[in-house]
């Protein structure tokens, strides 16, 4: 079949060919032209990529000294989980409301449209906001839980955001035929709907968890900047990008941040690699 | 034969827009029946008021009454409702989980939880269905790897997992290929020992070959209802006539 | 795997009602030849109720027939079959009709008690033995799908034409030689033709039997 088809195509352009060629070279020429400026496009973008992922792993290769960065790693791990903790069951919560229960009304609307605004807010709002909120109204001072919470409420419209498309996925013959078979409404949501889309609400988190390591405005408002590994929520921790920020920033030692830089890119890298893995499953 | 469900007078409005205009229908008990008519004339919205699928939209509106064994079935609990009167998709639609869970899935909604038992369901279910023999070595393997005409009796087998009284099919053979499809044809005529199956198609070749009794339909009415050997050799009104030659409109 | 189990039934019951009444007519040429070379008729009766009979069951396989085209769609072999069987059972039940006209002749001869037929009795005789031959050859061939024989049975034809002119020509000669003869010689022709006839119309099952088999017009 295939065989036949290219063939097909053959004779087809053989044929027609050189007619078009007569009518259209000027035009040709233009498009040449675009496609040209397109490709230039394309090198820089990648080129800018790998000239700044090679200038940092240049820089920084030589200079990772895990022994004093174990602290920050755990740092971020502690503040990853905490965020995710939180955030999480809300997140997907509201985006089960919104997506199975509420009927798209007026109110809908209105909550849709701010969890678009809160997904827009610049990251050091939030950390005001936390900084006002958790550290000086409610008195927790400098902490992880106070760290946690300002990124949960960061990542919380990601969350939904990924959730309610996830969802929106899961095809209505699923659910046609589990309440066919007498299932309620929120035994169809647990047992067939949200396992179909874990894949989907995993790559939201996958997302939500690259951007809370990445975060360093909000968490440097919040959590502190402590060096060492924090025992308990309510101490002060300083996560990978937050003693990335301080050993550039502070002029300490330009050379481990470059080693710091590294393990920075290297966990982001990684989890870009596991969404777009889960992503490419879940088309499966 | 004794009557299982009883239609009376019933109306249905989708918004403002009349899909059923006075049913009266009677369907007895181990009867095959088909409902057959164009495209839009209201076999599948009777179909899916059957087991209250219809309540789902929340502009649908229903006069008239419909009672299953003697009950409304709008004054009946839908959920034992659709315990008792199973349906079976146009589209085989089976869970992304094993097989053996699909077929589990009904009765553990319904909270049994005895793995010796729910093995029991699965194979009498599966046996029932004539799918056994071909899933039986793969039961932890996903539902949704297998063929589609053998997806499709899997969910007849989830179906009758829980044994229910009724069989509603929705067009159950339109998407798969004719070899599948007199699969499924066999699979009805056997289930018919047991079950009382309705089923819509598109196909009036199909209504002829399983049905006992054939409805027809047309732009809302029930415009003849029959014995299957008379409606095909001998159909009593001019319209199902111009209908099943195909000379319609 | 067995598909369409129920239209494989079917199927299979009408093949039966068709062999059912191949043996219906089996019976009745037996008893019109008993009655028509021994002058038996003891019998008679069975002929008249098996005629009905076979009026009956040929309705029966033809509503059968019908309701499995409008049901079932049949192709191909299946197709064949039943078309085949529509019109053995036609050719069939037209063969019982003759037959039942051979015993009402004899019976008229009974009374005519004709002299000097010794001659065209032997002659008609072994005529209607070749035809009851020819029928039973034709139904034991279909049994066992031989399409050899039942060409055979086809060219066979030809001679019992022959005979039927043959015997024709001699009665005629007897009528003129003997006027006694004139009022029974019409009887015996009658009786030829119809056994010829009959001979056509099992000619023309085996003919249908070749076209289920083998799907070749003759």
């Amino acid at each position: 079949m295939n065989n036949e088809i290219v063939l097909e195509n053959k004779t087809f352009t053989d044929v027609t060919a050189p007619k078009i060629n007569k009518l259209t070279s000027s035009r040709n020429l233009k498009e040449k032209f675009i496609y040209g400026f397109l490709g230039v496009c394309t090198i820089l973008t990648v080129g800018f990529l790998f000239w700044l992922i090679g200038y940092i792993l240049i820089n920084g290769i030589s200079h990772i000294n895990l022994e004093l960065l174990i602290a920050p790693i755990v740092t971020t791990i502690y503040m990853v989980l905490i965020g995710l903790g939180i955030s999480v069951p809300i997140g997907i919560g509201a985006a089960i409301y919104l997506q199975e229960y509420a009927t798209d009304g007026r109110f809908v609307k209105i909550i849709r449209f701010a969890t678009e605004c809160l997904s827009a807010v610049p990251s050091i709002l939030f950390g005001l906001f936390g900084m006002l909120m958790f550290v000086t109204a409610l008195n927790m001072s400098w902490c992880l839980l106070s760290g946690g919470l300002t990124v949960a409420i960061m990542i919380l419209p990601t969350i939904v955001k990924t959730t309610e498309e996830a969802l929106k996925t899961v095809p209505i013959s699923y659910r046609e035929a589990s309440l066919a078979l007498g299932a309620t409404k929120i035994g169809t949501i647990v047992k067939v709907i949200l396992p179909s889309s874990i894949p989907g609400i995993l790559t939201g988190v996958v997302l939500s968890i690259g951007r809370i390591v990445g975060e360093t405005a909000a968490i440097y408002l919040t959590a502190g900047t402590v060096f060492g590994i924090p025992n308990t929520v309510m101490n002060s921790g300083r996560t990978l990008s937050v003693h990335l920020y301080i050993l550039a920033k502070e002029g300490v030692s330009l050379s481990e941040a470059y080693g710091t830089a590294v393990v920075l890119l290297i966990v982001i890298l990684g989890l870009n690699f596991l969404s777009y893995y889960i992503a490419s499953k879940m088309k499966k | 034969m004794s009557t299982i469900i009883s239609i009376k007078d019933l109306h249905f409005y989708y918004g403002d827009f009349k899909a059923l205009k006075g049913i009266n229908l009677d369907i007895f008990e181990t009867e095959v029946l088909a409902f057959i008519g164009p495209s839009g004339c209201g076999k599948s919205t009777l179909l899916r008021i059957l087991n209250r699928m219809s309540d789902l939209a929340p502009d649908n509106k229903v006069e008239g009454s419909i009672t299953y064994k003697g009950h409304d079935i709008f004054s009946y609990d839908a959920i034992e409702l659709r315990k008792n009167v199973g349906m079976v998709f146009q589209k085989p639609n089976p869970f992304p989980m094993s097989i053996y869970d699909n077929i589990a899935y009904g009765p553990r909604m319904q909270g049994i939880k005895n793995k010796g038992a729910l093995d029991e369901i699965v194979e009498t279910s599966l046996k029932s269905a004539a799918i056994w023999d071909e899933v039986k070595d793969k039961l932890k393997k996903s539902a949704v790897g297998v063929s589609g005409g053998q997806q499709q009796r899997l969910c007849i087998a989830r179906s009758i997992a829980m044994n229910p009284e009724v069989l509603l099919m929705d067009e159950p053979t339109s998407a798969l290929d004719p070899i599948s499809t007199l699969k499924i044809e066999d699979l009805i005529n056997e289930l018919k020992q047991k079950y009382t199956i309705i089923i819509v198609t598109h196909n009036m070749q199909q209504a002829a070959r399983v049905s006992d009794r054939t409805a027809f339909f047309l732009l809302g009415d029930l415009v003849e209802v029959g014995k299957t050997d008379d409606m095909f050799s001998n159909p009593q009104k001019k319209k199902t006539e111009e209908y099943i030659t195909g000379r319609f409109g | 795997m067995i598909s369409r189990v129920n239209f494989t039934n079917e199927l299979n019951s009408l093949r039966n009602s068709m062999s059912e009444m191949g043996e219906e007519i089996k019976i009745l040429v037996d008893i019109t030849i008993q009655v028509l070379i021994n002058d038996d008729f003891t019998n008679i009766k069975e002929v008249i109720a098996g005629e009905q009979n076979t009026d009956e069951l040929e309705l029966h396989i033809q509503k059968q027939c019908a309701l499995l085209i409008a049901k079932e769609q049949p192709l191909a072999r299946d197709l064949r079959l039943i078309i085949s069987i529509i019109n053995i059972i036609t050719d069939m039940e037209r063969i019982a009709d003759q037959c039942e006209d051979i015993c009402n002749y004899c019976l008229k001869l009974k009374d005519i008690k004709p002299t000097d037929n010794d001659i065209y009795k032997q002659h008609i005789n072994k005529m209607a033995t070749n035809v009851a031959k020819m029928l039973d050859n034709t139904l034991l061939a279909y049994k066992d799908k031989d399409v050899n024989i039942l060409k055979e049975v086809c060219e066979y034809d030809d001679k019992i034409d022959a005979k039927f002119a043959q015997i024709w020509a001699e009665i005629i000669d007897t009528m003129r030689q003997n006027t006694d003869f004139i009022i029974a010689g019409p009887h015996y022709i009658m009786i030829i033709k119809y056994l010829e006839r009959i001979a056509d119309h099992i000619t023309n099952i085996a003919e249908w039997m070749i076209y289920n088999i083998t799907g070749e017009y003759i």
